[in-house]
C-alpha cells in the first residue's frame, strides 16, 4: 500500500476520533451489537438476511456521510492528494472497519457457540468483496456539506439515504444467490458461493478502484461545487 | 507554465470567467480585480476543482486532470484548505508528508518561518482553536513550506497583522527562485505592486489588462479598479 494511502487512512482514524459527531455515531454500533448478541437466531437463512448488516456496521454508519465528512477541507484533498490515493484511502478504511466490524461479531458468534460461524466468516468475506464499491459509488449522493462541529444528534442536517440503500443492497444482494443455489443446490454450496465471490472481490480490486476513479474525476468535481455553494 | 485555452465557466447563466488565451511564465504574478472579477474561479480552474463550459488548461505542458501537478503546487485559498481537527504541528507534517518532505528536512524548512509563527503560542494547538489570523498563517506556511513549482495563494494578506504582512511578503520574495511561478490575488493593491512581475487585472471574467513591473504602479491598478 502506498505511504500516501496510509497517511489519509491514519487522517481518517484521526477524525474518527476527535469529531465527536462521527465518534458517537460509531459508539452507537455497540448497542446494535448487544442487541445481536442477546438475540437467537434459530434458523440460518434469517440469520443470513439479518447478520450482514451487523458485519458491515462500522462501515455502513460511517459510511453515511462519506465525501459529506471531508466537505470542510475538501478542496485540500481535491489539490494535494491524487484522486486514486483519495479513492483507495477510503476504499481502505471501509475494508478495515468492515474487518473489526466483521471480527466483533464472528467473536460474539464463537462465545454463544452459534453452529453457522462458516455462514458469518462466508458473508463476512462477500461483504470485504462488493460492500467497499457500493459504499463508494453512492457516497456521490452525499452532496451536502456537514458541519462536523455540530452534534451526532438534533444536528438539524438530517440522515441520508445512502444506510437504507446500503441495507437494501445487502438485503437483495445476497437475497438473489442464497435462494436460488439454496432451492437447486444446498445451502452450504451458497455459502461457498459467497466465499469466493467474496475473495474474486477482493482480488480485481485495482481494477474495479480504477473505474470508481473515472468516476469520481466528474463526481468530485460535482460535490465541490455542492459543497462550496451550501458553504457560502 | 501555465497555459488557458478558451476557457469558459458558467454558473446558470452567468458568464463568470471567460479567458480566450492567456500564458502565465515563471514568476510572481499578481491578480487583482473587484468582488466577482473571477479571481477564484480562475484558481479553481487552474486547480482542476470544476467542470468548465469550455476550454483547456495545462500546467507544464499537461492537462490538470492528469494530476502531475499535484506534487509541485502548493494552494491556500481558503479555511478549505485546512484539517481543522489537527493540530497545527501534524498538520504541517501531513502537508510535508505528501510533499515527500521528512521530518528533518521539514524543521529545517520550518526555520525559515519562525518569526511568522511566533504569534502561535503552541504547535500542539488544535486549528480550529487558533485565531482566523493564525489559521491563516498555517495554511500559508503549509502551501510555502515546499519549493513548489506553482504557488496558489488567495487574499494571503487579509487577517495578518501588518508585522506579519511585511514577513509574509519577505518570506515570499526569499523563497522565490527562477523556476517558481506565484500566483497572487489581493485587494491590497500595495503589497501586489511590491512583490508583483506581472498583474492581470480581471474584470466580469475578463482579462482587461496585463502589465509588467516595470509599468506597475499602484495609481494604474487603482484607476482601472475604480474605472
Amino acid at each position: 500500500m502506498k505511504n500516501v494511502i496510509i497517511l489519509l487512512m491514519k487522517n481518517e482514524m484521526k477524525f474518527v476520533l476527535r469529531i465527536s459527531r462521527a465518534r458517537v455515531m460509531l459508539l452507537f454500533s455497540l448497542f446494535l451489537w448487544a442487541q445481536y448478541y442477546f438475540s437467537s437466531f434459530h434458523t440460518n437463512s434469517f440469520k443470513m438476511m439479518i447478520t450482514p448488516v451487523y458485519l458491515s456496521l462500522l462501515s455502513i454508519i460511517h459510511s453515511q456521510l462519506l465525501y459529506s465528512w471531508d466537505s470542510s477541507f475538501f478542496s485540500f484533498m481535491l489539490t494535494k492528494v491524487s484522486r486514486e490515493d483519495y479513492i483507495k484511502s477510503k476504499y481502505y478504511f471501509h475494508c478495515f472497519l468492515l474487518l473489526i466490524s466483521s471480527s466483533i461479531v464472528i467473536v460474539m458468534d464463537s462465545v454463544k457457540q452459534e453452529p453457522i460461524i462458516f455462514q458469518t466468516v462466508a458473508i463476512a468475506v462477500y461483504l470485504l468483496g462488493s460492500l467497499p464499491y457500493v459504499i463508494l459509488l453512492l457516497g456521490r449522493f452525499n452532496k451536502k456539506p456537514v458541519d462536523i462541529n455540530k452534534g451526532a444528534f438534533m444536528n438539524y442536517e438530517g440522515f441520508t439515504i445512502m444506510p437504507f440503500l446500503l441495507v437494501l443492497y445487502l438485503l437483495f444482494s445476497i437475497a438473489i444467490f442464497y435462494y436460488p443455489i439454496n432451492y437447486f443446490w444446498s445451502e452450504s454450496i451458497a455459502f461457498y458461493v459467497f466465499f469466493a465471490l467474496g475473495c474474486i472481490g477482493f482480488l480485481i480490486r485495482n481494477s474495479i478502484l480504477k473505474l470508481i476513479v473515472i468516476d469520481f474525476n466528474s463526481v468530485g468535481k460535482n460535490l465541490f461545487e455542492n459543497y462550496l455553494k451550501k458553504i457560502k | 507554465m501555465i497555459l488557458l485555452n478558451t476557457v469558459q465557466k458558467k454558473y446558470g447563466n452567468k458568464l463568470v470567467l471567460s479567458i480566450p488565451n492567456l500564458t502565465l511564465k515563471d514568476g510572481i504574478i499578481g491578480i487583482v480585480g473587484n468582488n466577482g472579477a473571477g479571481k477564484t474561479t480562475l484558481f479553481y480552474s487552474i486547480l482542476n476543482l470544476i467542470k468548465l463550459n469550455a476550454g483547456i488548461v495545462k500546467i507544464d505542458d499537461f492537462e490538470v486532470k492528469e494530476e502531475k501537478w499535484k506534487k509541485s503546487t502548493g494552494v491556500f485559498l481558503d479555511d478549505c484548505f485546512l484539517i481543522s481537527y489537527l493540530n497545527c504541528r501534524e498538520y504541517l507534517n501531513l502537508v510535508a508528508n505528501l510533499y515527500g518532505v521528512d521530518s528533518d528536512s521539514l524543521e529545517i524548512k520550518l526555520k525559515l518561518f519562525d518569526s511568522f509563527l511566533d504569534s502561535i503560542p503552541d504547535m500542539r494547538i488544535q486549528i480550529s482553536k487558533l485565531s482566523k489570523g493564525n489559521q491563516k498563517k498555517i495554511g500559508l506556511v503549509g502551501a510555502l513550506l515546499n519549493e513548489n513549482r506553482l504557488t496558489i495563494l488567495d487574499e494571503p494578506f487579509v487577517n495578518l497583522d501588518p508585522k506579519s504582512q511585511w514577513e509574509l511578503q519577505n518570506i515570499i520574495l526569499k523563497i522565490k527562485n527562477k523556476n517558481q511561478m506565484f500566483l497572487i490575488a489581493s485587494h491590497q493593491l500595495d503589497h501586489i505592486s511590491k512583490i508583483s512581475d506581472k498583474v492581470i487585472v480581471l474584470k466580469s471574467g475578463e482579462i482587461i489588462d496585463s502589465i509588467d513591473r516595470k509599468y506597475l504602479k499602484i495609481e494604474t491598478l487603482n484607476r482601472l479598479l475604480v474605472d
